[in-house]
């Protein structure tokens, strides 16, 4: 057993699986357990309403349920954390368009706001509201890609696997995605940032300060 | 030479920094970006945004009210499964436990159980509890809890009456979640273990009264330290205002929403505290949490949902 799973009992998450299909009733919810956090983010993230996200996570783990009680969906030859990721990012995107479909139907801005706020740290909590809330103005499909690749580490192969779509397309819809939140980064990048200077991030080679008015130098 | 004067599209940009340009296209930028700055710092800013996204990544644990929300989802759906097996398969639907009611959905996992109370208390106060809504006093003045059987009946002092209290016991006992399935309604009736005190569920509504006394009948001075050796570390839960908070945190600060029954206890060999709840919308069942002895801020360890009889 690895690390990672060790941590109630020794079993793998394929164990768990598989005891969930042969009936234990509670090797699912140990399951969820040891994944809850991570999927949470990325429902959150992708949805960027925690009430949206609880509705999606917990369409998606009763899906999870009936199907892994089935034995039919995981086959054994994906890693357990991707089969349970296509299932939740899926459940997002369908309610992030079917919300897109119905754009008067407003979110309960106020009990968002209370939830995100006991887990943000302040100081970070500016920065992730603004990015979260630039990834909700893209198009569902380019928010999951970013919300996997850039937000969470994932390899371009993998969330294909969890998006079911080509390596390809996943790369299109990153760089797609990147591309519409270029006007933000522009307005971030012309406030001040005392400790970035902005030409330092340029280039990638090594760049001698040129400092023309700076008094020290002069030769005699 | 148009293909190093024009300034490359934020498309052009992101593709090529993906590698998704053809040869032609990626060497036509590569020399745009050598002769334009705006550029440059336009392909930096896309290169600096996955970190800005990994930065914004991170949003804690699962909240506990959703995670409860989860399990007790999760919990119905074995729920269903236990009592029509042949029905498990992928195809079928399962009722969500918490169905929208509104504006507000699922977060407050207990929101409903106000109505719940009505139904379980139908048998002995029945349209009392309707006007707790507004006034906090006699909320929870319901509940089956039958808490006089764990009471052990404390005729020295003011005694509540059996509706409003629920039994705190200390049963010793190191819960699993097969033992809840099968033992624990028997915490309504406080006979799992001596009654360790009461929980005035009255006054935590209206958190005036002394919400958990220890009960000088139930629990004499020389039985006390066994007692607390049977509560383990979770004892610190036999103090009301502890236990409010607790279970504030459990229901959302509803006060209208108190447990029927506690147990101070084991879980999986450490110390927890077993708070036990009429279930929402199921007069038929109960809703049993486990939680850390420091809750609210400790861990929530289990939840089980389990036949009432």
């Amino acid at each position: 057993m690895t690390v990672a799973d060790a941590t109630d009992d020794g079993r793998s998450d394929g164990d768990l699986l598989r005891a969930h299909a042969d009936g234990d009733p509670d090797a699912f919810g140990e399951l969820v357990r040891r994944h809850r956090d991570r999927l949470w983010a990325v429902a959150l993230r992708t949805l960027g309403h925690p009430e949206e996200a609880a509705d999606a996570l917990q369409d998606a783990l009763l899906s999870a349920f009936r199907a892994g009680r089935g034995g039919s969906a995981w086959r054994g030859d994906s890693a357990v954390t991707t089969w349970l990721h296509r299932i939740v990012v899926n459940a997002c995107l369908d309610r992030a368009r079917r919300r897109a479909a119905r754009p008067a139907d407003p979110l309960p801005e106020h009990d968002t706001l209370q939830v995100a706020d006991r887990h943000d740290a302040v100081a970070a909590r500016t920065t992730a509201l603004d990015v979260t809330a630039a990834l909700a103005t893209l198009p569902v499909e380019q928010r999951g890609a970013l919300v996997l690749v850039d937000m969470y580490g994932w390899s371009v192969e993998d969330a294909a696997e969890v998006l079911e779509c080509p390596v390809g397309t996943v790369k299109s819809r990153c760089a797609r995605g990147r591309a519409r939140l270029l006007p933000l980064l522009r307005e971030r990048n012309q406030e001040p940032a005392p400790d970035v200077p902005p030409q330092n991030a340029a280039t990638t080679g090594p760049t001698p300060p040129a400092t023309p008015e700076t008094p020290e130098g002069g030769q005699r | 030479m148009s293909d190093s004067t024009r300034h490359l599209s934020a498309d052009n940009l992101a593709d090529l920094q993906e590698g998704l340009l053809d040869a032609d296209g990626e060497a036509a930028g590569r020399r745009h970006l050598e002769a334009c700055a705006a550029c440059r710092a336009d392909l930096a800013a896309l290169t600096d945004l996955p970190g800005l996204l990994a930065a914004a990544g991170d949003a804690g644990p699962v909240p506990e009210l959703v995670a409860a929300r989860l399990d007790r989802a999760l919990a119905g759906a074995a729920a269903e499964d236990a009592a029509d097996p042949t029905a498990a398969t992928a195809t079928r639907t399962v009722t969500p436990l918490a169905p929208d009611r509104g504006p507000v959905r699922g977060m407050r996992l207990l929101q409903a159980a106000a109505v719940v109370v009505l139904v379980l208390g139908a048998g002995a106060l029945g349209v009392a509890a309707l006007n707790h809504g507004s006034s906090n006093g006699d909320s929870a003045s319901t509940a089956g809890s039958a808490a006089d059987s764990g009471a052990g009946g404390g005729a020295s002092r003011e005694e509540p009456s059996a509706a409003t209290v629920a039994p705190i016991t200390a049963s010793g006992r190191d819960w699993t979640a097969a033992a809840l399935r099968t033992d624990a309604a028997d915490l309504l009736t406080g006979t799992l273990g001596q009654a360790y005190a009461l929980y005035d569920r009255q006054a935590a509504t209206g958190a005036q009264l002394d919400g958990a006394t220890p009960d000088p009948s139930a629990s004499p001075p020389a039985a006390q330290r066994d007692l607390a050796n049977a509560a383990g570390g979770a004892d610190r839960l036999a103090d009301p205002t502890a236990l409010r908070a607790c279970v504030a945190n459990i229901t959302d600060s509803d006060a209208s929403l108190q447990p029927v029954a506690v147990d101070l206890a084991r879980w999986q060999g450490k110390p927890a505290a077993v708070l036990v709840f009429p279930t929402t919308d199921d007069p038929a069942s109960l809703d049993v949490y486990v939680v850390a002895p420091d809750c609210p801020t400790g861990l929530f360890l289990h939840f089980e949902r389990v036949p009432r009889s």
